[in-house]
């Protein structure tokens, strides 16, 4: 498979008056043509600043990137100038972000927000820009596109404005699409019609998404792989099968435990115990140790490396090692992997949580 | 939209009516009389004037006569310029003081806006501090230091403008840049904080994540957003300008409502009083209308369509 965007050990910092926060500590991934890489982890595992130093929107003055590469058509994104980057923003490399009712300008049509970059990038006349803008808005499902087209952000639903903020992501048949937990401010059925929509347009326009959340009913339904990450880190990536089937750090067996499901009624649901990692000050052994409850003495001292558990599954933990004992993932993690079993078997053969979920959810729209 | 405005028009009358009455009755508790500054009037003779203006009657046949003639367009006549009507007197001073006071405004909104602007853009470099440092100059030191520095440097010692009176354009620029100070000031403040706020929000970071330049997000993105609250503390600014600024007036000489209000204060010059307060109010009111049929152009969300605001 085609690698279209490489990470490669990035190291980002975020100086404050406390001192030097270390937000991301080596970060390596590679992106595959038409794939889409669910990105997970709790607030402040360092998806968000990942995805902003790809699109170089870290705030100029206190963030910094230390170390690393990030090539996207065998050029570092992270030595480009700013005149450069701003032809890659928009056209080769777009996101959505999370609050689709911010994330519009409230004096500005909305036919000139989706105009802009086509005008932008491709030099398209506003005449074949407004053409282009109304196919855009056919595509993202807008009903009555030319009247739409004149209206501004607030005549509009919140699911609605995601749908003008996706055709704005696509308006120039990008490469690579970042999105940033696009459907968390949304209601359960529109982020269901989100998702449908977004892997519906990844198969019309071909392009690989990152997609970050921390939903993992989502991550089931949109990822083909999946990196997990705490406290700065990726400590887990793999597909999503072997994710969910097969996961191997102690961290993604707590994130796997925390989902509700149909059993989960009468008793609370789990959550992990303790804090994240405090980044001003990161921990000398794996991040994850406190909080861990399979933690060894190795943990405390040394950071993990990568174990290979499969040709595409890596899990940093220490459990992996030849001498470490045998550790079974918890009774939640197995009963939840004999329910994703019995799902997968009665739908179309993948993980598919949400959609069979949701009844009311209207399919192939 | 036509609707709306009949609304706010009605709105405005009653407003007026209040502001009318309230004057009167606050005016009425200054103490002393129109003519005792006529001292070479007997007591009777006094007597005999506030009889013929009708100042001896009771206060609410006064009121209801005022409020009367008032309606019909007639303010009363001066007692102290000479039996000249209220009417043509503010008609003759207005002049200047509008002038004036449009000219600072307009100087001090856009030079203002701009300062706010670069400030906000260059934020903590050495332009942000030089125009915060123009800001509070402007705030905090009072118009009639600017007018005399302006005097003395710009007309006395280097000749460039008149250093006083009211003859001409060139007669207008030293009052208008004195006056504007405090509008650049006020201006340049907001729209600095205004301008951080939205260059920092949502939508900006999508205008950058199109590929947008930086100066197409100020201009295209941030300016228009930013502006919205500022016009809303510059309407009733623009007010307070356009109806004379006593001590500019007074160091210029220039004939204009600001100077004659107070003359009219201090000799209980009652229809000047009135009729000076009430065109204040007019002008107020039409100024708040103004401003927000601006907001419609500014700001789509409260357009205001088929009567209904939204």
């Amino acid at each position: 498979m085609e690698k279209i965007l490489q990470v490669k050990d990035l190291n980002i910092s975020f100086h404050t008056f406390s001192g030097e926060v270390k937000a991301i500590r080596g970060v390596s991934f590679d992106l595959l043509k038409g794939e889409t890489l669910a990105i997970v982890g709790e607030s402040g595992s360092g998806k968000s600043v990942t995805t902003k130093a790809i699109m170089r929107l870290l705030p100029e003055h206190n963030s910094e990137i230390k170390k690393g590469e990030i090539l996207f058509n065998g050029k570092d994104l992270t030595k480009l100038t700013d005149k450069q980057m701003q032809k890659i923003r928009g056209h080769d490399i777009s996101m959505i972000f999370q609050d689709p009712m911010t994330s519009l300008n409230p004096t500005m049509k909305i036919g000139n927000q989706i105009m802009e970059p086509l005008v932008k990038h491709q030099n398209m006349s506003s005449h074949a820009a407004k053409e282009r803008a109304l196919e855009l808005l056919k595509l993202v499902g807008i009903p009555k596109p030319e009247i739409r087209i004149n209206q501004y952000p607030h005549q509009f639903s919140g699911g609605m404005r995601q749908r003008v903020v996706i055709a704005i992501a696509l308006a120039c048949n990008p490469k690579v699409l970042i999105a940033d937990e696009p459907t968390t401010a949304l209601d359960v059925t529109i982020q269901a019609q989100i998702l449908e929509l977004m892997k519906d347009l990844q198969k019309k326009i071909d392009t690989s998404i990152i997609f970050i959340t921390h939903d993992l009913g989502v991550v089931a339904n949109v990822a083909d792989r999946v990196a997990v990450m705490y406290g700065g880190k990726i400590i887990e990536i793999g597909t999503a099968d072997e994710i969910f089937y097969n996961p191997q750090h102690p961290y993604t067996w707590g994130l796997i435990s925390s989902m509700p499901d149909m059993e989960t009624d009468d008793d609370e649901l789990f959550s992990i115990p303790g804090t994240p990692p405090d980044l001003l000050d990161p921990p000398k052994g794996d991040a994850f140790a406190p909080r861990n409850p399979y933690v060894m003495k190795i943990d405390l001292e040394q950071e993990p490396p990568f174990f290979k558990v499969s040709d595409t599954h890596y899990a940093a933990t220490w459990l992996l090692h030849p001498d470490a004992p045998k550790v079974e993932p918890p009774e939640a993690v197995k009963r939840r992997q004999s329910q994703f079993s019995s799902i997968a078997g009665t739908a179309s053969g993948d993980v598919r949580l949400e959609k069979s979920n949701f009844p009311g959810t209207k399919e192939g729209k | 939209m036509a609707k709306y405005i009949l609304q706010r028009v009605i709105y405005m009358v009653i407003t007026l009516f209040i502001v009318a009455s309230i004057t009167f009755f606050l005016m009425k508790l200054i103490p002393g009389s129109p003519f005792k500054s006529f001292t070479k009037l007997t007591e009777f003779q006094q007597t005999l004037l506030l009889e013929k203006y009708g100042l001896n009657d009771p206060l609410p046949v006064q009121y209801f006569n005022y409020m009367k003639n008032t309606v019909k367009g007639d303010l009363g006549i001066s007692f102290q310029f000479n039996n000249t009507p209220v009417t043509e007197l503010l008609a003759n001073r207005i002049g200047p003081s509008a002038i004036l006071g449009l000219q600072a405004m307009v100087v001090g909104a856009l030079f203002g806006i701009f300062l706010g602007t670069i400030a906000a853009l260059k934020q903590n470099t050495w332009i942000d501090y030089g125009s915060t440092f123009i800001a509070v100059i402007g705030k905090s030191v009072p118009s009639f230091i600017f007018a005399g520095l302006l005097q003395y440097y710009l007309a006395v010692k280097l000749h460039w403008f008149p250093v006083m009176l009211w003859r001409g354009p060139e007669y207008t620029i030293l009052p208008t840049i004195a006056l504007a100070m405090f509008p650049i000031s006020i201006a340049a403040r907001f729209m600095r904080t205004e301008m951080i706020e939205v260059l920092g929000s949502d939508y900006i970071t999508l205008a950058r994540a199109k590929g947008a330049s930086r100066f197409q997000i100020s201009i295209k993105h941030a300016l228009r957003n930013a502006l919205i609250p500022v016009v809303t503390v510059l309407g009733p600014l623009a007010v307070s300008l356009m109806t004379g600024s006593l001590v500019i007036e007074r160091i210029f000489g220039i004939p204009g409502l600001g100077e004659q209000f107070v003359k009219s204060i201090d000799s209980n010059d009652y229809p000047v009083i009135m009729g000076t307060n009430i065109l204040f109010a007019v002008l107020f009111v039409v100024i708040i209308l103004i401003v927000d049929i601006l907001y419609g152009f500014i700001d789509p969300r409260i357009r205001i369509s088929g009567g209904k605001t939204k």
